[in-house]
């Protein structure tokens, strides 16, 4: 027990001292204010039907947790989606493997790693849920129990059973992150409908049972002989015509905590299933394994040595400052990274923006498109450093002029080339402004990747944002419309590419600044 | 060509200081640094490679400053770090290529070039295989390959042997001897016959200080007559290495015969001829 222990605490003090967590934990503190909207905002998160809480301890408490129950699965996930890959790529994994470790004592300290990174985000949520009751609360007494109750039953559980199956996940498709990203998403969206759908039992967020308890408290003082729907989410407008309730909590049944707590058990149960199959980082061997005799995955037996050279035989050098090789190479790299099964994917998509309706296949089919390009473009301008190249690209002629040029390029070809079947469809069409609004797109979503990759150091913040807008864009939202989408106009075509701009420019000088201060 | 480090320092932090004050003359030839780990090589290398900016102190190629114009030394660098990786989906030939266009490197010659480096480094027969296969030999020979790209005048080759097998090490020294005619070349390592058999010069380091630089005979006459080889007990070991400068230890017959400096008496008839070894090990331990 002490022993897994110290591999839980040295496995989380690793996560979050650094940087990039530094962000993330900003991040959240950003998300977390979003989540109880200020009294005069446009938007609002948990509603029923024109019913929304007054803001007493209740309603921001089972709010806040409700929304970050749902809202740090999603984004969570991939925060702590990489804690086996990280221990194969720094080949820690290897002396893991040497040593009696069980499988599951490893898998079982990895998973709560996982709980305590996405532990302390609630924890931040939570602190802030309080700040907000303090700003925007008027005249209603502190109630901390509702806080504790709503956070403990329903974030927790739900964030318990997310860092399982991250564990679970990597277990079964850790050398395919895009099938494993796949996966948790479909399983997302089967939790989601499941949960609304089918009671307490099977509601894995342990959002159904307080949404429902608010659904009673509202058709209690409602006028009205319509049924009030329940709304969660980032829902915009008609504030003015909301009518308010004093929510006034829950009594928990036993069922309820039943139910969550079976879900964090579940949790347990599948990583006990889970460590039977787990590679304990034989990976060359099992690849060696799979691999056709006559091509070889690695060439363990080299062919021996240095010959000697006739550096006078050789012919003089011509200069070139072209970045063409450099843009063919970038581009090259970009279309080679990840499975081949993937450009199937793409294909499919970009075959529906070619006979699909243009409008869904604008709204729905290319932000979707774009994303499963995220692996592609997450560490555009991070790689050299992830693969331990920085030390030949920094010492070579003119670097962040030349490289991170061709880099853009190449990132804006391939974004530009998978909506060609749009683009061409709005141009046909004599359509020039939704076809500007993609070109402006992919020039903004290679800006956004370049700027936070190159202050991150590295690719996962992009990763859960990018995933974000993702969902966010095909649930219509006009905030993160970074394509023209939801927002047709010059107005917004001009405020998108001047953040665009800026973000560029920020891109190339933080590069400039990186390199003088290394 | 003339490389010229004047009064260098890399400062980490109020106190820890990567290089201190080093100064150096460089011409054609090679010049072997010799020092422990954490001596301060790598970090000489990386502001010679204009990848780490000093604290203090210049570094001028040909009286340019290179901090302040770092493209000139880029124009003409061949640079193999200690710990480099690749892009493992590119094949040698799309890697090559690609880190020549980054040097300003191309034209109709480049094709050839590059196969003839492929060729002389053994790559060829897995040229179009992607690097990611590749063993960690076959790894460090493409490093060795993109450092040679652009007809460098100064070549920085950081602990450039590993993962080589000792014939590839020969012939490597000659590759560095060759290429020393036409060019600055600095070979970083702690490894005294890497450099013994090549070097012009060598520079001897330690916790970021330059402790001595001459040439290999003005190094070994620091301890010429001082080196003696005796057998003692094993027993007496620890003593013996606590009052004397200790070398090297064999097992022999039951006894251990040490290898060490007696810096009291000069032994100039003594039959033990002071090596490169003798005095990058005396200089060391003496600083």
């Amino acid at each position: 027990m002490k022993r897994i222990f110290t591999l839980v605490l040295y496995d989380y003090l690793q996560r979050v001292r650094s940087y990039q967590f530094l962000i993330i934990l900003c991040a959240s503190l950003a998300f977390a204010y979003t989540l109880i909207p200020a009294p005069g905002d446009i938007y609002s998160t948990v509603r029923i039907g024109e019913y929304l809480g007054n803001y007493n301890t209740a309603w921001i408490g089972y709010v806040s947790a409700i929304m970050s129950s749902v809202f740090v699965t999603l984004i969570g996930y991939y925060l702590v989606n990489n804690s086996i890959k990280i221990d194969q790529t720094t080949r820690v994994g290897h002396i893991v493997a040497a040593t009696s470790i069980t499988n599951f004592h490893y898998l079982i300290a990895k998973f709560l790693g996982n709980f305590l990174v996405l532990l302390t985000v609630v924890a931040l949520i939570f602190f802030m849920s309080i700040v907000l009751f303090f700003m925007y609360s008027s005249g209603y007494p502190f109630e901390i129990t509702h806080f504790l109750l709503a956070y403990l039953l329903i974030p927790i559980p739900t964030i318990f059973f997310i860092s399982a199956l991250a564990v679970i996940l990597e277990v079964f498709f850790g050398n395919k992150s895009v099938l494993q990203n796949g996966v948790f998403f479909i399983l997302f969206m089967i939790m989601l409908a499941q949960g609304s759908r089918m009671g307490i039992y099977s509601d894995a967020f342990g959002t159904n049972f307080p949404t429902t308890e608010m659904e009673k408290q509202v058709d209690l003082i409602k006028t009205s002989p319509d049924k009030q729907e329940l709304n969660i989410g980032f829902i915009i407008g008609r504030k003015s015509l909301e009518k308010r309730f004093d929510f006034t909590g829950v009594s928990v049944p036993f069922s309820y905590v039943f139910f969550r707590t079976s879900w964090a058990l579940l949790g347990l149960l599948l990583i006990f299933i889970a460590s039977r199959f787990f590679h304990r980082f034989e990976l060359k061997e099992r690849l060696a394994l799979g691999a056709k005799k006559d091509k070889p995955e690695h060439l363990d037996t080299e062919p021996s040595g240095l010959r000697e050279m006739d550096l006078s035989l050789f012919p003089s050098v011509e200069k070139s400052m072209s970045i063409w090789p450099v843009f063919k190479t970038e581009l090259l790299m970009m279309v080679r990274k990840g499975s081949k099964w993937l450009w199937g994917l793409n294909f499919a998509g970009m075959t529906l923006l070619v006979f699909i309706p243009i409008e869904p296949a604008h709204k729905i089919v290319l932000p979707i498109l774009w994303f499963l390009q995220v692996h592609r473009w997450a560490d555009l301008v991070t790689k050299e450093k992830r693969h331990q190249m920085h030390y030949f690209i920094f010492s070579s002629f003119k670097p962040v002029q030349r490289l991170l040029t061709s880099q853009w390029m190449a990132a804006i070809a391939l974004a530009i080339g998978l909506a060609l079947p749009i683009v061409l469809r709005y141009a046909l069409l004599g359509q020039l402004l939704p076809m500007a609004a993609i070109i402006m797109g992919a020039i903004f979503i290679i800006a956004l990747t370049s700027f936070i990759g190159i202050a991150t150091g590295g690719k996962r913040l992009f990763e859960i944002l990018f995933f974000f807008i993702a969902y966010l864009n095909v649930n219509n939202l006009p905030f993160t419309d970074y394509f023209g989408g939801v927002n047709p106009s010059v107005e917004y075509l001009l405020l998108l590419g001047s953040i665009t701009a800026i973000l560029g420019v920020l891109s190339f000088l933080l590069r400039k600044f990186e390199l003088s201060r290394v | 060509m003339k490389l010229e480090i004047q009064n260098l320092s890399k400062k980490y932090n109020k106190e820890k200081y990567g290089l201190k004050d080093f100064s150096l003359s460089l011409e054609k030839g090679i010049l072997g640094l010799l020092g422990p780990n954490g001596a301060g090589k790598s970090t000489l290398l990386k502001m010679i490679a204009t990848i780490s900016k000093p604290t203090e102190g210049s570094i001028q190629l040909n009286g340019e400053d290179i901090s302040k114009h770092p493209n000139i030394m880029r124009e003409q660098l061949g640079y193999l770090p200690q710990d480099f990786g690749v892009y493992p989906n590119l094949n040698a030939y799309e890697f090559l290529n690609y880190m020549a266009a980054m040097k300003g490197v191309g034209g109709a010659s480049l094709k050839n070039r590059i196969e003839l480096l492929l060729e002389g480094l053994n790559l060829i027969e897995n040229a179009k295989r992607p690097i990611g296969t590749y063993s960690g030999g076959m790894k460090q020979r493409v490093g060795i390959a993109q450092a040679l790209l652009n007809n460098p005048k100064v070549i920085l080759f950081d602990e450039p042997t590993v993962g080589l097998d000792p014939q590839e090490r020969v012939r490597f020294r000659n590759l560095i001897a060759e290429l020393a005619d036409d060019a600055i070349v600095i070979l970083s390592s702690h490894i005294v016959s890497d450099i013994d058999t090549i070097a012009d010069k060598v520079a001897i380091m330690k916790e970021g200080r330059l402790l001595m630089t001459d040439d290999l005979d003005g190094i070994i006459e620091t301890v010429k007559g001082k080196v003696v080889e005796k057998a003692i007990d094993k027993d007496a070991l620890n003593e013996f290495k606590s009052n004397h400068t200790v070398v090297n230890t064999v097992r022999k017959n039951g006894k251990i015969q040490v290898r060490y400096i007696d810096e009291a008496r000069d032994h100039a008839d003594s039959s033990e001829e002071a090596t490169l070894e003798d005095a990058y090990l005396y200089l060391t331990e003496k600083n």
